[in-house]
């Protein structure tokens, strides 16, 4: 070995051994903002919602404080307030308390309260000082690799080391580049998949298509989309009066009663008690204004209490929000998310959401929200309805933007009179009075119309039959 | 809350836990307490036991009453809303009959 190669392993080597100690321990750990983190957590739901979307246990160097998340986020799945006690009775039931001093340490953290508005703060610094400590083993790493190579190929070992630095710049979890393989295994894969589904739809379902996702509640739409995906965002405009409510709850009643499966339903504008009245005559075919009023007879109370029986059993969870904002939106979505796993949200409607900011237009500002809740959409894998407002012309404000973002775009609309005067089609259906507009599909047809029957008094929505 | 109220919390919160820990009170008795702390603290809601044990302590002296009303607390899983209402109303009864 030539002198100065020894001479410059030795050097590596002594660098190896101290890159850990060349650094202050300020700069690889902040215990203080892991305490205060933690503390948050168990004084504010906000900050609990914050926490637990944004971190992994992982992002703790003390291993008592990753237990301690681990806690929190464990009682917060189960619906439990994290509160000082319930972590103290946890931490008990586990064994994790053995002395005195175990309490001191959590009595410790619950001190070190901070206000909500600071969470996201405090959580940066926890995430910041984790993503040191993984570029300091990712220096340790390379050093000990050129250490153990006499003659590296050095492309090879510079390329390796640039994609790991590269996965440390990514910020999120679910970042991810596709190499070509990776791709190529997807689409096939995925082409696999669906003729398989293919071959079974033939034997299997007669030929009746199973959809991808949630059932959109009309068979009609259900071809077309393969329903509603994870990750889908849905826009529906209606005038105001022509089913924009209606149509949410057609679609909660399909999904969260007929299905089980769990969705969250916003609603800027009604009550709970109007909502509750909605159901009772969606759930039993009388007439909401009969129900509204209490004209109703013994047997109609017995069919509309036996419907309410089956909002009982269902995955429906309502939040009436009149100063809904954005922000609000993706707390409020990642806590059912996470303790109800919802697989559809429904914000009924985005024209009534709050202003964050006064001096946006407001065909910017409904942009912002439909990004956001885009973002929503792909980040839960869940599939997000907003309900938008058409003008009376039957346009949309920011119509191009929001076609843009979304990945089904219809609208609803009453069908007009020549029409049903002279088009065959409807002639052969009974009773076609709406038409649900197909404007954007993103992986299917568009500017296709469906022909609906819209029951105004029964709240009641399907496809219009053939004769 | 207040940071006074806050701090009484966590200070009663870990003294419990401590107790526990150096033996001078039972397992039963920790989950109790920490229970009632946090009904009384946190879960406003949760009104009913801390009334009850007001009620209780303004009767005369009675060991056998106090006997019953110890045990079925202790006894109550605090998880179990049905038990621990159930178990309420027997000892709102008790009560009641010995005010009298």
């Amino acid at each position: 070995m030539h002198g100065w190669h020894a001479a410059f392993l030795g050097m590596v080597n002594r660098l190896a051994l101290n890159i850990g100690q060349y650094l202050s321990e300020e700069l690889i750990f902040d215990l203080e903002s892991e305490r205060r983190v933690l503390s948050a957590m168990l004084h504010s739901e906000d900050a609990c919602i914050e926490a637990y979307n944004s971190l992994s246990t992982g992002d703790f160097y003390s291993p008592k404080h990753a237990t301690i998340f681990e806690l929190i986020c464990g009682l917060f799945e189960k619906e439990v307030r994290p509160t000082y006690v319930e972590i103290l009775k946890e931490a008990h039931t586990l064994g994790l308390l053995k002395n005195t001093r175990d309490i001191e340490d959590l009595k410790h953290i619950a001190e070190h309260f901070i206000e909500d508005e600071n969470i996201k703060y405090w959580i940066k610094r926890v995430k910041d000082k984790a993503r040191i400590r993984k570029f300091i083993e990712f220096l340790k790493n390379s050093v000990a690799l050129l250490e153990s190579q006499s003659d590296p190929e050095v492309e090879q070992l510079l390329m390796e080391a640039e994609e790991k630095l590269t996965n440390l710049t990514a910020l999120e979890i679910d970042d991810h580049v596709d190499t070509p393989e990776d791709l190529a295994n997807l689409g096939y894969d995925e082409v696999e998949r669906r003729f398989e589904r293919f071959k079974e739809i033939q034997e299997v379902y007669k030929g009746v298509i199973p959809l991808d996702g949630l059932t959109t509640g009309f068979d009609s739409l259900n071809r077309i989309t393969l329903g509603y995906k994870p990750g889908d965002l849905i826009i529906l405009g209606a005038q105001t009066g022509h089913g924009k409510t209606a149509f949410a709850l057609h679609t909660a009643r399909a999904v969260a009663v007929e299905q089980r499966r769990n969705i969250l339903y916003l609603n800027t504008e009604m009550s709970r008690q109007q909502i509750a009245l909605r159901w009772g005559s969606i759930l039993s075919a009388v007439e909401h204004d009969r129900i509204r009023t209490g004209d109703i007879n013994e047997n109609e109370l017995n069919v509309i209490l036996h419907g309410y029986s089956r909002l009982r059993e269902s995955g429906f969870y309502s939040y009436p929000c009149p100063n809904l904002t954005p922000e609000k939106t993706i707390s409020i979505a990642r806590k059912f998310k996470a303790q109800k796993n919802i697989e559809l949200m429904i914000i009924d409607y985005i024209g009534r959401m709050e202003k964050h900011d006064p001096r946006l237009q407001e065909w910017q500002m409904l942009e912002q929200i439909i990004k956001t809740q885009k973002m929503l959409a792909q980040n839960l894998h869940i599939a997000v309805m907003c309900l938008v407002q058409l003008n009376p012309d039957g346009t949309l404000q920011g119509a191009k933007r929001m076609k843009n973002e979304s990945d089904l775009m219809l609208t609803l609309s009453r069908i007009p009179k020549e029409d049903l005067a002279e088009d065959p089609e409807l002639k052969n259906l009974v009773n076609p009075n709406y038409y649900i507009s197909i404007e954007k599909n993103r992986d299917g047809r568009s500017g296709v119309r469906i022909a609906i029957n819209f029951d105004l008094q029964r709240q009641s929505m399907k496809d219009a039959e053939r004769r | 809350m207040g940071n006074n109220r806050k701090r009484l919390y966590d200070e009663a919160a870990s003294t419990i836990m401590d107790l526990y820990l150096n033996h001078s009170i039972a397992p039963e008795e920790m989950q109790f307490l920490l229970h009632l702390l946090d009904g009384v603290v946190m879960k406003p809601d949760q009104r009913s036991l801390p009334a009850l044990l007001k009620k209780w302590r303004s009767l005369p002296d009675s060991p056998d009453v106090d006997e019953i009303v110890k045990a079925t607390l202790l006894a109550t899983d605090f998880n179990d809303s049905d038990q621990l209402s159930s178990n309420l109303a027997l000892l709102e009864e008790l009560i009641q009959s010995n005010s009298k």
